[in-house]
């Protein structure tokens, strides 16, 4: 191999450029992927087609809706402090991609003797770094509110700080239930004490702490059923009522990016991140390598399928590009078919242990991502399934419910640690 | 204004802890969307521009003049229609007919499209049944201008010579 290769592939910034491209992909890449998600769930739940016919299965449809976006006037309201108003979205979707900086998206892998993780900062705060960041949030919806001189958007503004305040006491009091339990603040190290079997991962050990950190995420990314910051059906879109343009659009992205990294905490925190329960003790050593070539068949299987799905003539009939579509897709299955061949036929784990670190990384940033993408569809399954609370109610829920039962978490996990019941030895 | 007091059955402990009702509520949002996907007719939807929805017997869409077997336009420009039309959408001018068993024919037979409200009125109006109904209702258009159906838009072979639309591009598609 090329010694320029190797020095590049053995360099801190490489995998921490590698872990910026993969959060970038997850969420402004993905933000096609999820609005189309979202409109064509929230359709198939409602018993109708949903977008179909831009592209095929209407996937180009969030192309379009950018297109449209980005082109409208931008609106900047008489009174309003422009630079307050710009600066207010730019907040929000800022705030959101810089928490994406501490999630690890791998464990630990060797390359020539040298450690790396797939992760942009290995901050030892990390969940605090999250909390922290995430918390600043709430600064560019009051500021939305406040700068664009209209009052409705300022009580939109207010309503929504209220809440995000409110929830953000029982999002953090669930996480230091956590912290009881893993003794570490750094996501890695929570990840690694998930390891092995099942009843490791942190939604076993502490079921309490999960349901309130989901809770409060969901009212802490302002979706339904805490919605009542937008309330589409009720009321006109609260604090962002006066944004138009790419600047509305940034606060739509915001909130899919803030769902994205409440996805990926839950998955980091209580589901065991990278693992699959009880990988290591039935495939033996470089468990995820191994994995690696099933995972490349499976995702060939997978685009095959899709693929040979275009052939209905009802896809044909609706949407352009269907032949394109299918075309890409056999190609990519091809391609994995003759990497997993590959793999096999050279024996990658025995003779390039380099490849096969590389690959067990992959897979497991393919486990993560998996079940980063359910708990995202979860967002969006609750979302058409539970009506929307009234503010009494929310703030109910938030004060006399939630933080109390935090509270009575901490205590009895804390008991439970001391008494060993816990170890996650 | 009267109190109107609701009672609302009381609810059990399983209800108000709300998330297992939460759960089946999920279960039963995912079950219509895999039926959505996999069942075919579980979607009540039409798929407008390519599949239509079969109109009424008696449902009144755009006007039509019939012609005489002789191919004259029926209407004898009587002013019936114009005179009933509620919005005042007609508008005839009318001149000598070159037919000596009729008076008068229409010079120019104006239909502002904008204005009708698809009443029928003139149809039940005309005494020779010149002017009637059809089931065709994708009336869109470009501009007002093309708005204004005229007699030559109105008359019978050019509306059952396929175009929906005549005087501006077809309809998408």
């Amino acid at each position: 191999m090329p010694a320029w290769i190797q020095s590049v592939l053995t360099s801190k910034v490489t995998w921490a450029v590698a872990a910026g491209v993969v959060a970038y992909l997850l969420t402004l890449v993905g933000l096609v992927i999820y609005t189309w998600w979202e409109r064509r769930g929230a359709a198939l739940i409602q018993r109708r087609p949903g977008p179909n016919r831009r592209g095929p299965y209407g996937l180009m449809q969030a192309v379009a809706d950018a297109v449209k976006l980005a082109v409208k006037e931008d609106v900047v309201p008489e009174g309003a402090s422009p630079y307050l108003h710009a600066l207010a979205p730019m907040l929000v979707m800022t705030v959101a991609l810089t928490t994406f900086a501490v999630i690890p998206w791998s464990g630990d892998f060797v390359l020539f003797g040298e450690t790396f993780r797939l992760q942009v900062a290995d901050l030892n705060f990390g969940i605090l770094f999250i909390l922290a960041i995430s918390s600043l949030a709430v600064h560019g919806v009051a500021l939305a509110g406040w700068s664009s001189n209209n009052k409705y958007s300022l009580l939109g503004g207010l309503r929504s700080g209220a809440q995000m305040v409110s929830y953000e006491i029982g999002l953090g009091l669930s996480v230091v239930a956590l912290l009881l339990i893993y003794n570490t603040v750094k996501l890695d190290e929570m990840v690694l004490m998930q390891t092995g079997p099942i009843w490791r991962w942190g939604v076993v050990k502490a079921p309490v702490a999960f349901l309130i950190f989901m809770v409060a995420s969901y009212a802490e990314t302002n979706r339904v059923p805490f919605d009542l910051v937008e309330a589409d059906s009720e009321i006109v879109a609260g604090f962002h009522t006066e944004y138009s343009s790419l600047r509305f659009g940034l606060f739509y992205m915001g909130e899919y990016v803030h769902m994205a990294v409440a996805a990926v905490l839950m998955v980091i925190l209580f589901f065991g991140g990278w693992h699959i329960p009880w990988a290591d003790e039935l495939l033996g050593s470089h468990a995820y390598a191994k994995m690696f070539p099933w995972f490349m068949l499976g995702i060939a299987v997978v685009c095959g399928m899709i693929a040979w799905d275009t052939r209905k003539p009802e896809r044909r009939k609706y949407t352009r590009g269907n032949i394109l579509f299918a075309v890409l897709l056999t190609a990519a299955a091809v391609c994995m078919l003759v990497l997993a061949g590959l793999y096999w036929t050279f024996d990658v784990i025995e003779q390039l242990p380099w490849l096969a670190s590389i690959s067990g990384m992959l897979s497991q940033l393919m486990v993560l991502v998996a079940k980063f993408l359910f708990f995202f569809w979860l967002f969006i399954w609750v979302r058409w399934t539970v009506p929307r609370f009234r503010y009494d109610q929310l703030m109910k829920l938030g004060w006399k419910v939630m933080l109390p039962l935090s509270l009575v978490n901490i205590a009895v996990t804390s008991v439970l640690v001391l008494t060993g019941c816990l170890s996650w030895r | 204004m009267a109190v109107i007091k609701v009672n609302r059955p009381p609810q059990n402990w399983w209800e108000r802890v709300y998330l297992f009702e939460i759960a089946r509520g999920l279960g039963i949002t995912m079950k219509h969307l895999v039926l959505s996907w996999f069942k075919k007719g579980h979607i009540p939807t039409h798929q407008y521009p390519e599949q239509k929805r079969p109109v009424a017997e008696r449902f009144r869409g755009r006007h039509k003049i019939r012609r005489l077997e002789s191919g004259e336009p029926a209407c004898v420009a009587c002013y019936c229609c114009q005179t009933i039309c509620p919005p005042k959408a007609i508008d005839i001018m009318a001149e000598e007919s070159q037919d000596p068993e009729t008076e008068k024919r229409p010079k120019s037979f104006r239909i502002n499209m904008l204005r009708c409200i698809f009443c029928g009125m003139c149809v039940e109006v005309c005494p020779k049944d010149a002017i009637v109904m059809t089931k065709d209702y994708e009336l869109a258009n470009q501009t007002r201008e093309q708005l204004q159906y005229e007699l030559d838009d109105l008359i019978e072979e050019r509306i059952s010579s396929i175009s929906s639309n005549p005087v501006g591009r077809p309809a998408s598609r």
